[in-house]
């Protein structure tokens, strides 16, 4: 029967390699607009791994009728009256079947020993289980059923044991046949409509047994839930009514009431062309659901990347806050002020007296370079701690508050409430990270000192430092970092400005103004630097976190490229 | 506590009027309290509790309404029936059969506008003698809540919102099912003092099958979290419970209180509902700012350049009034540290005034790292106060730390305008100053001597008497003496305002931090306090609203 359809063998690969993307495919984040994606996606590989894979590679085998409906609609009382004993437990406590019974011709055996269909459940042969396993499949070899077919009495699919509500739906999934059994009080209930409309937008093939129908509305009933099936696009299936009777001593519906039903399932399972054309409208109706079901992956895809770029965006953003703001506190000359400028003015002493006679500033250089050479204060200490002190100061709060920033923002957005979860370390910067700017910005004095001695190429130039010593030298250099581009403003000469012209004075006098004005931009970069660099590895912790819930770039486009093939090849 | 006698021990004390108002006032004393920070579907919800509250209160009189809910096919209608006594609600096997509530009044009291609440539209008088035990029973049969018909399920859960008294009908074919169980009964199980649970259909099943179904039925209603799960089997066809059923509405209505424990449990729900926006309990920030807080805030304001100014300005004066007074006038060419940041007011009495319309001082503004950490220590501060709070309060938290940049800043600086540097100088300094001049008179005087006696000599005009102090001369004493102590003041008073500098230093410190920290107090602390007293007060009103 498949010699004559060549193209299964393509068809199987190409499904097989969709359903490795559909595993491969992540959607890490718990956001509540993915979720019905998230169950579908299990659903799905559980549908290609149950059925689709298996129907396409052994389209010979047997057909699989499953039972299934609301709990209490007598499913089992209707699979143990087919085949006229009981294999299925009975009863009036609900739900009565947890775990599923699989009833097949001693032949067709091999076809379900194996784990070919349902590889997730394991086989259970033998007499009834007192207590039901969770995850089995019980196998019965029944005489009464022909060769070709086999039953799948499935658990409720409305009860409140969750568990079996799930269940049910995979064994539907894996169904060629759906035998639906609904009663006179449930045919209208919503669940199993949700069902069958289901079925109906697949293709699956649908027969209904309408079960214990007091015989006085049979009339009544009938009628509707036919003409219901055809509002939902299932006139074609058919409806076996049972009446509500009294069961025989062995707890089994009469013989003649389920007559019809048993003679449609003999025939259909002893013709092939028949049982044919229903495994080929189920499967036919799988692989064109694939399209819808592998469009809300890819689109759940999407919302997670996108969830997951948002994250990175507030990161990006507040960080690149904080870089501007360090940035700009060093830039902006203000640095000085407080206390860097309250130490240096304390140091070096101007004040009235001297700004009479700054205008001669070879005597405050004399006074500075006996400042600086004297033994008793080589490197004015004061100045350079404070300095390092308001540098460091500037980068970590600004680091800090971005970091406090960031879990702010983040515990508004879904995503982000999860992830902080995961790493609360994130609402802080790194605990090592006060000792990482220290020692950057020590570097970067050492930066300075490496640009000073560089630069002071040539020997007069060299003699001019050492009259200062290399260290003071490049204490002015740092001091006029903070102030070069600062353009001071009238009001600022007055405190900033004796401090910052008096510190340029003396370099120019040393280097000349233009190398003076290279210098300290080389200086100033190199701090940038420092602290981008701080600040990166601060903001690449959050990429790492985010990565441990991000979304392949691709995933979208291969289970897009997955799909076209497939349909391609039916 | 349950409206119905149960006949086992004695019921708890049911809800009386005064305990309902007390639970609704609490709620809305939440409300109010939580504001913007309460989930907003939550607050939703309660605010149309304390409306129904009122509204059930107009027309509470002594009706009871009870409502028979539950799947379709249960047999909803035939029980409602068979309670009536008369085919007043539709019965058939199409299903869904009924879309729209009917209602069944006992007594004569008028009913009309409570049924016009309930918008009830077909009503139906119950005839019976004067005085039975269900005259006030204003029995509901509701649409089902699990067909198709989305529209029953809808109408159902409207109705279901204001009735008093909960029949759940089930059957021995859907007893179990999720719907049920888990959207209904579960949902509700706070109102199980006004919940009744019957198995309908009951002639179904034969004795022992029934027996085995109610354990069932109870043991899920159990796990549902109904207390007091107890199951009346009924048969609408034999008529099997109806008695039964028809005494349980009768002690429903006996009480009149059915109503109000209904109300009560909708009010405990919905406190329920927003107590989960929630926390347990508040972080206590005690009353005092962080000294994390309040240093930085310092920093940012200029206050160790202050301290340092006021330093200064101490050892500056101190060594003026005891330094040698030939060299003093020096000391005056240097800028006075104070006067440079314009705090040097002339007197402490006076200052804060004149200070005060002077404006802002000059200190210098905050330098960017000095703002960031403010920043930060202010966020730092939110960070601890918030720890534990649901987010919207966390945010509350986090937008009360941090005050607008531009009003902090001004009223750091008027906090450090306002505070008094200028100190009473010191007593030494005057003596000091004193007994400078004793020496420099004392050095002058031997000066002078010295040179009369060396200028004008033995043989000069005025003959001045030589004493002698031993070999030396007295006039040479006084003049190296008086040089001598003069230079050891200076350099004693030197060294004593070196220590009075740093003691007068920390002082000012202690002073300015004070000063800084009730700005804190006023700027951060207070708002985020502010923010936590509201959560503790929604909290306690909530709790207060369960109890």
């Amino acid at each position: 029967m498949s010699s004559d359809r060549p193209d299964t063998a393509d068809l199987l690969t190409a499904v097989r390699g969709f359903r490795d993307v559909v595993a491969a495919s992540r959607l890490p984040l718990d956001l509540p607009s993915t979720a019905a994606a998230k169950d579908n996606r299990e659903a799905l590989l559980r549908q290609l791994d149950d059925y689709v894979i298996p129907r396409l590679s052994s389209i010979d085998a047997p057909l699989l009728a499953v039972i299934g409906g609301s709990t209490g609609a007598g499913k089992s009382t209707l699979v143990n009256s087919i085949l006229g004993r009981e294999v299925s437990k009975m009863g009036v406590i609900r739900p009565t079947t947890t775990s599923p019974v699989l009833i097949h011709h001693a032949e067709d055996a091999h076809w379900f020993t194996d784990t070919r269909i349902l590889p997730g459940l394991a086989r259970v042969t033998g007499a009834t289980a007192s207590d039901d396993q969770p995850n089995t499949v019980r196998l019965v070899s029944s005489d009464r059923l022909p060769p070709g077919m086999a039953l799948l009495d499935a658990p409720d699919i409305d009860s409140v044991v969750s568990a079996n509500r799930g269940l049910a739906r995979q064994l539907l999934a894996a169904a060629d046949l759906w035998l639906f059994v609904t009663t006179a009080a449930r045919y209208a209930d919503a669940v199993p409509w949700d069902l069958l409309r289901q079925a109906s937008d697949r293709g699956t093939a649908v027969a209904i047994v309408l079960d214990r129908v007091p015989p006085e509305v049979m009339g009544e009933v009938r009628p509707h839930l036919v003409e219901m099936l055809r509002d939902q696009g299932l006139g074609t299936a058919p409806v076996f009514p049972i009446p509500e009777t009294t069961l025989d001593a062995d707890g089994l519906i009469p013989d003649g009431d389920i007559a019809r039903l048993r003679s449609w399932l003999r025939d259909l399972a002893s013709d092939a062309a028949a049982r044919d054309v229903v495994v080929r409208q189920t499967l036919t109706g799988a692989l064109a659901s694939l399209d819808e079901r592998s469009e809300e992956l890819v689109v759940a895809s999407r919302t997670q990347q996108r969830v997951v770029g948002e994250l990175q965006q507030v990161v990006d953003q507040t960080y690149r806050k904080a870089r501007a703001g360090i940035e700009h506190g060093m830039s902006d000359g203000r640095l000085l002020r407080g206390e860097v400028l309250a130490r240096w003015q304390d140091y070096v002493g101007t004040g009235e007296f001297f700004k009479k006679v700054e205008a001669g500033v070879s005597r405050l250089r004399d006074r500075i370079s006996d400042v600086f050479r004297g033994s008793a204060a080589p490197v004015p200490e004061a100045v350079d701690d404070a300095l390092q002190t308001g540098v460091a100061q500037l980068i970590e709060a600004n680091a800090d508050s971005a970091a406090i920033d960031v879990a702010r923002t983040w515990r508004g957005l879904p995503a982000g409430a999860e992830i902080l979860a995961l790493h609360p370390g994130l609402a802080r910067s790194s605990p090592g990270f006060p000792a990482e700017v220290d020692r950057a910005v020590r570097l970067w004095q050492g930066d300075v000192l490496d640009l000073v001695s560089s630069e002071g190429g040539n020997r007069r130039t060299n003699a001019r430092i050492a009259a200062y010593g290399i260290n003071g030298v490049g204490m002015f250099l740092m001091l006029v970092v903070f102030t070069h581009t600062a353009g001071l403003s009238g009001a600022e000469v007055g405190i900033a400005g004796g401090t910052a012209v008096l510190a340029q004075r003396v370099l120019e006098a040393i280097f000349g103004d233009q190398a003076v004005r290279t210098m300290a931009a080389k200086a100033r970069a190199a701090l940038i630097a420092r602290s981008d660099a701080l600040v990166e590895s601060e903001a690449k912790r959050y990429a790492e976190a985010i990565g441990t819930v991000h979304v392949p770039a691709d995933q979208a486009d291969q289970l897009s490229r997955a799909l076209d093939r497939v349909q391609a090849a039916r | 506590m349950s409206v119905f006698k149960m006949g086992r021990g004695g019921s708890a004390p049911s809800v009386t009027a005064e305990s309902l108002r007390a639970h609704a006032t609490a709620l809305t004393d939440a409300l109010e309290a939580g504001g913007a920070q309460l989930p907003a579907p939550e607050v939703e919800r309660a605010r149309a509790v304390l409306e129904k509250v009122t509204e059930r209160g107009r027309h509470t009189g002594a009706h009871t309404v009870v409502a028979f809910a539950g799947a379709t096919g249960s047999g909803k209608s035939s029980l409602f029936n068979a309670v009536v006594g008369g085919a007043v609600a539709t019965t058939g096997a199409r299903r869904p059969t009924t879309a729209t509530p009917t209602a069944a009044v006992w007594g004569p009291e008028p009913a009309g506008e409570l049924l016009d609440w309930l918008q009830v539209g077909s009503r139906h008088q119950v005839t019976t003698e004067r005085g039975t035990p269900l005259d006030g029973l204003v029995l509901l049969d509701l649409p089902d809540f699990d067909s198709r018909e989305s529209a029953n399920r809808a109408e159902a859960e409207r109705v279901l919102s204001f009735v008093d008294v909960f029949v759940w009908v089930t059957d021995p074919q859907k007893y179990a099912d999720a719907r049920l169980h888990d959207d209904y009964v579960a949902a509700m199980r706070h109102y199980d003092a006004v919940t009744i649970v019957v198995l309908n259909q009951a002639d179904r099943l034969t004795t022992a099958q029934l027996g085995e179904c109610s354990a069932d039925l109870r043991r899920l209603l159990l796990r549902d979290g109904l207390t007091s799960a107890d199951v009346i089997a009924t048969s609408a066809r034999t008529g099997l419970g109806v008695p039964q059923l028809r005494a349980r509405l009768g002690e429903a209505v006996a009480g009149a209180t059915a109503a109000r424990m209904r109300l009560d449990a909708d009010v405990r729900t919905a406190a329920d509902g927003l107590r989960r926006g929630v926390a347990d309990q508040e972080v206590d920030l005690g009353n005092a700012s962080s000294e994390a807080l309040v240093d930085a805030l310092g920093r940012a304001c200029g206050v160790p350049a202050v301290v340092d100014a006021v330093a200064n300005d101490y050892r500056r004066s101190a060594i003026a009034a005891g330094g040698w007074p030939f060299t003093r006038w020096i000391v005056r060419l240097k800028p006075n540290p104070l006067g440079r940041l314009r705090l040097d007011a002339p007197a402490p009495s006076i200052d804060a005034d004149v200070r005060r319309a002077v404006g802002r001082s000059s200190l210098p503004q905050a330098t960017p790292a000095a703002r960031a950490a403010v920043d930060l220590a202010a966020r730092r501060l939110a960070d601890t106060a918030s720890e534990g709070l649901p987010r919207l309060w966390a945010e509350a938290v986090a937008a009360a730390a941090l005050p607008p940049q531009e009003r902090l800043a001004d009223e750091l600086d008027q906090a450090i305008v306002r505070t008094s540097l200028q100190r009473r100088e010191p007593v030494w300094w005057s003596v000091v100053k004193t007994l400078q001049w004793v020496a420099a008179l004392t050095a002058l005087v031997g000066l002078a001597w010295t040179l009369t006696q060396l200028l004008l000599g033995p043989g000069g005009l005025i003959q001045l008497p030589s004493v002698y102090v031993g070999p030396v001369s007295l006039s040479l004493v006084l003049l190296i003496g008086g040089l001598l102590a003069g230079w050891l003041l200076a350099l004693l008073s030197r060294w004593v305002a070196s220590v009075g500098a740093r003691r007068r230093g920390l002082a000012t410190k202690r002073r300015l931090h004070a000063a800084v920290g009730s700005v804190a107090d006023a700027l951060i602390l207070g708002p985020v306090t502010d923010v936590l007293s509201r959560h503790r007060r929604t909290r306690t009103q909530l709790d207060a609203a369960r109890r």
